[in-house]
């Protein structure tokens, strides 16, 4: 059912690139996505072939009495599977078949038949069971973890680039005790623990950085995202975990609930891996944000219109925030490696029971259809959302499209 | 209309403080056009850009501003808030980059009168078509509708003169309106300048690098150099007996069509000098043809120069066409070079 | 991403560029000073490790890693053992030392491998093009259609833990991006004058190649070669993490991470430590990576 309203998009999304970038340099495009699509599925598909191990494990298996292919089949069905079974499995998973067969059954089966195949082979839970259960879970994190990204990028993207045409000010006198005393009941409230420490340090930097403002305010800003920008995912995430539902009791592991569960109960079971995969995206955001928005505000228009008279804020979010965020939305477009990035290692850290974990059994538990099924998916995607923003930037600057025959 | 006294603006560099405006006074009376004249860097944009409150995040301004007889510094908030735009506007030198070009007319026309005037949207846009019609743009209500890119040049300069007459200033400044249009275009948009000034009784000031713009166009002239008014005067007085050295040599260095063919161009020598390191003495001095010892030492002010005819001033200690600035030029002339140390050779040429 | 979508991502960075690029300004002065603290770091962080590996554990203040100390069972940092104790009371800044020189290694010589062949896949293409580019691209795109984690994880899976195997893995992953990027580079610079000069002469092409385009795309090679070390080192450590790289008893620093969650409450340090080290050592090669490219070519960086 989804898979059809899927088909039916992408139809629609085909017919609209046809239309806007005119047919032949669409044709070449989507050949080539095509083109591409098939050569990955194609890759795969031939380097799971070559897993079957080493020769003296081949040959062992012959002995038994399975095919020397079955690797795989023996991982997957694990301790205690007759020879039957392990047949069984080598029979349905096409093991004996040269690559090229191999694939060309694979695609078949998904294409033609529309037949995602099974989850886990030993239990024989259906692929796309599975991922009716588990992507949801998936993609709501997905989804959180943008807005929280953009909602923060966006206005530190605005501010920070409206500072960086400004002088530095001047802290006024009563900052620093205040700021001190800020400091202190954090401190007290937070119990001069670890996580608090690191706390401390970036809060006090932030306020004296909204106070001085200016060319100081931007820079700073444009340090915090290049740090964040560097510290790895699953580090972020332990660190959060530690400082959230370790140390302090703010969030429960108690797995995902989801929606039917209640907004609260939802909300509450997922918040803090969305905010770590938002903190990881916000810093790509705030760089284009800020970066488009410095442009722009260069350009004579605003000079234009501040002699109209109009206030800062207005010119800012009225005149000079729309054009700045074409970049932002194409990125977000793109962000699907963050999708799969986040779905593992989020989702291993967070006992989130999604796409992402899956994955991980899957390939511990060698089911090597499923993978394939799944890479050969989410590289269509990816490849699909690339060639569908390639083609509606040639619509808006049809340099590309010369560029690109040179 | 307007009084500008001693008007300083310094920007802080890493590179240290630059002085653009170095103390200009002027005052324009209700219904005049005044032409600030100088070459690039002159200080003259900084000044028109200052007086309607544009100055960028690090710039310091000294001296007042009064505009309609209201000084702008004691501005309230809110005031302040509807004054630029309404009472003053200008109107920019490059109508390519001067309209959003992701905004269509109409919008870009009512946006400040529905901030400032508070009219209602279909107000706003009758307003908006009268004032296409006023600028002379054919068929307002479909341009309305267009896109900035879908105007040419001299229709978007029209344009930004709408919209800078959307709240009926009584000031107007333009920065160097044609110097971005072709030379046809550039007459007719000087006529409908004229003309909306004429009609609206406002007051203008009109910067421009031109001569001949300023000589055609303005009641008043000022000469600007290095952030200073070096000659001010009726256009008439000035261009007749022009005092000041700097003013000569601009005019010199204008090609001259009355001249014989191959005749050689007469540029001034060296350049203007750097703003973050000034000179003591006269800014000109190392240029001027007329420096002596004096002009190194201490920067004449506007008032000196004897025989101050209605309003012509020049801040020169020996002015041309003066006693004391025939003298100077001869003593120059016999030591082959100026006080500055600048060779005579190359700034008289055909004197020599 | 794209091609496209990248070339205009980059070209809106460099606006940013204008407003601090002036080379007197205090704000210059201070990524200066941050600019030799970074080197400064990566330059300790690499010979500590170099002498961990060369050195052992007859240096004063290294243990034998998997040495076990009674006394002091997953105890927190302490002078003795300044990054802590992990469960058996391993010093854990041994093994962080330790498990630098595979992490490092690891990182070192993907990028090692993907500067030559995914460099010279990009010289070639962007010099020679026509259906050398062709190829070239379209094998890039292949490769980087699935995303990078994935990528990795399904290699490791259908092959083995071994170092070899990742190190294969991690490569797959540097050398289209970098070849994209020094293909992207070629183009310009094949694009100026002195080559095009050179080519009129009658210069061979190869010749050109080697002489004038390659040395001034170095530069920007080399800054995104810092870059990508500490991508590698970011996407090891992932995998690591999730138990996916290099077998036990060999240490890497997501080890050390993913050993210390189990009993965080207890452990917090066997986290902490190895995840400061990395964090501070990522953002050094992306600091000086940065730098560098400013230097270089300014419209890529952005600090």
């Amino acid at each position: 059912m989804i898979l059809v309203l899927v088909l039916l998009v992408v139809l629609a999304l085909v017919a609209w690139i046809v239309y806007a970038a005119g047919p032949k340099f669409a044709l070449k495009r989507l050949g080539g996505a095509v083109l591409v699509l098939v050569l990955v599925t194609f890759g795969v598909s031939a380097m799971l072939s070559f897993t079957s191990g080493e020769e003296s494990t081949r040959q062992a298996l012959e002995d038994l009495g399975v095919s020397r292919n079955a690797q795989p089949c023996v991982t997957a069905l694990g301790t205690g599977a007759s020879v039957e079974n392990v047949n069984q499995c080598v029979d349905d998973r096409n093991l004996d078949d040269n690559v090229v067969v191999q694939y060309a059954k694979w695609a078949k089966q998904i294409v033609v038949d529309r037949d995602l195949g099974l989850a886990f082979y030993k239990n024989g839970e259906k692929l796309s069971d599975t991922m009716e259960q588990r992507l949801p879970r998936t993609a709501w994190l997905f989804l959180y973890s943008q807005l929280t990204a953009l909602l923060l990028a966006i206005p530190l993207g605005i501010w920070s680039a409206y500072q960086a045409g400004r002088g530095s000010g001047r802290l006024p006198k009563w900052v620093l005790p205040a700021g001190v005393g800020v400091l202190l009941l954090i401190g007290i409230f937070g119990g001069f623990r670890l996580t608090s420490l690191f706390a401390l340090i970036i809060a006090a930097a932030a306020v004296y950085s909204i106070f001085a403002g200016g060319r100081l305010a931007d820079n700073n800003t444009n340090f915090l995202a290049f740090a964040l920008l560097s510290i790895p995912v699953f580090v972020l995430g332990e660190t959060l975990r530690y400082a959230f539902a370790i140390e302090r009791d703010i969030y429960q592991l108690t797995g995902y609930q989801p929606w039917s569960a209640g907004a609260g109960e939802h909300i509450k079971s997922i918040w803090l891996p969305a905010l770590v995969l938002g903190l990881a995206a916000t810093p790509v955001y705030l760089r284009l944000l800020r970066a488009d928005m410095i442009q722009n505000l260069q350009q004579d228009f605003v000079s234009v219109a501040k002699a109209k008279g109009m206030s800062n804020t207005h010119i800012l979010l009225r005149h000079v925030l729309r054009p700045s965020t074409v970049t932002l939305i194409t990125v977000l477009g793109l962000n699907i490696a963050q999708l799969v990035n986040g779905a593992i290692v989020v989702e291993f850290i967070y006992d989130l029971d999604g796409m992402g974990s899956y994955l991980i059994a899957a390939f511990a538990r060698r089911e090597f259809f499923a993978v394939q099924t799944i890479v050969a998916l989410v590289a269509a995607l990816f490849i699909f959302t690339n060639t569908l923003i390639d083609v509606l930037y040639t619509a808006v600057d049809p340099r590309v499209k010369a560029d690109d025959d040179r | 209309m307007l009084k500008v006294d001693d008007l300083t603006v310094d920007f802080s560099t890493p590179a240290g403080n630059l002085r653009a405006v170095d103390g200009v006074s002027l005052e324009l009376a209700e219904g005049e056009t005044y032409a600030i004249v100088g070459e690039s860097g002159s200080g003259k944009s900084v000044f028109a850009r200052t007086l309607i409150n544009l100055l960028a995040g690090n710039g310091d301004r000294g001296g007042s501003i009064e505009i309609g007889g209201r000084d702008i510094d004691t501005l309230s908030k809110g005031e302040s808030k509807h004054f630029f735009g309404v009472d003053v506007a200008m109107v920019f030198q490059d109508p390519m980059t001067s309209l959003n070009p992701v905004k269509r007319i109409d919008a870009q026309l009512m946006e400040a009168m529905r901030y400032h005037l508070k009219v209602s949207k279909s107000e706003a846009k009758d307003r908006a078509i009268a004032l296409l019609k006023q600028v002379h743009i054919p068929s307002p209500e479909q341009r309305m509708r267009q896109y900035p890119h879908e105007l040419s040049g001299g229709m978007r300069q029209r344009v930004v003169i709408a919209m800078a007459l959307a709240c009926e200033p009584r000031l107007l400044i333009a920065d160097e309106p044609t110097t971005a249009l072709d030379v046809t275009v550039q007459k007719s948009i000087l006529d409908l300048l004229d003309e909306l000034r004429i009609e609206r009784k406002m007051s203008m000031i009109l910067v421009t690098h031109d001569l001949g713009v300023a000589r055609g166009r303005a009641d008043r002239v000022g000469v600007m150099y290095a952030g200073r008014l070096m000659e001010v005067g009726k256009t008439e007085d000035l261009f007749a007996e022009m005092r000041h050295p700097y003013t000569q040599a601009l005019l010199e260095s204008i090609p001259n069509p009355a001249k014989p063919s191959h005749t050689r161009l007469q540029p001034i020598p060296g350049r203007p000098p750097n703003l973050l390191d000034p000179p003591t003495g006269c800014a000109f001095a190392a240029r001027c043809r007329h420096a002596r010892p004096d002009c190194l030492e201490s920067k004449p002010d506007l008032a000196d120069g004897a025989g101050r005819i209605d309003g012509h001033r020049w801040a020169c200690f020996h002015p041309v066409g003066t006693p004391e600035g025939e003298a100077a030029l001869r003593t120059n002339l016999d030591a082959g070079e100026n006080a500055a140390g600048l060779s005579m050779a190359e700034v008289v040429g055909e004197l020599v | 991403m794209t091609n496209v979508a990248q070339e205009i991502a980059v070209e809106s960075q460099h606006a940013a560029e204008a407003q601090a690029a002036d080379p007197e300004s205090k704000g210059a002065k201070k990524r200066n000073t941050l600019f030799a603290v970074a080197v400064g770091w990566l330059v300790l962080v690499f010979s500590v490790v170099l002498l961990g590996w060369i050195f052992g554990d007859s240096l004063p203040f290294l243990r034998d890693p998997d040495g076990i100390n009674q006394d002091a069972l997953n105890a927190g940092p302490s002078w003795k053992y300044p990054f802590g104790n992990a469960s058996f009371g391993e010093d854990v800044f041994s093994q962080v030392v330790e498990g630098g020189r595979v992490s490092l290694r690891i990182a070192t010589v993907v990028t090692a491998l993907g500067i030559v062949i995914g460099g010279a896949m990009g010289l070639f293409a962007g010099y020679y093009r026509g259906l050398v580019d062709s190829l070239v691209r379209l094998v890039i795109n292949v490769m980087l259609s699935i995303p990078a984690l994935l990528l990795v994880i399904f290699i490791v899976t259908i092959r083995d833990q071994s170092e070899i195997t990742v190190i294969f893995a991690l490569t797959l992953l540097a050398i289209p991006a970098l070849a994209r990027i020094v293909r992207a580079s070629t183009l310009q610079v094949a694009d100026r004058e002195f080559v095009k000069a050179a080519e009129v002469l009658g210069v061979k092409r190869s010749k050109i190649l080697l002489r004038e385009v390659t040395p001034n795309v170095m530069p920007t090679l080399i800054s995104f070669a810092f870059l990508t070390t500490g991508i590698i080192i970011v996407v090891e450590g992932t995998l690591s993490f999730l138990g996916l790289s290099v077998e036990p008893p060999t240490i890497t620093w997501g080890k050390i991470i993913a050993e210390g969650r189990i009993k965080f409450a207890d452990t917090p340090h066997m986290v902490a430590m190895p995840g400061l080290i990395i964090f501070l050592t990522v953002l050094s090669l992306n600091f000086v990576g940065d730098q560098l490219l400013k230097r270089f070519d300014i419209r890529e960086a952005s600090l």
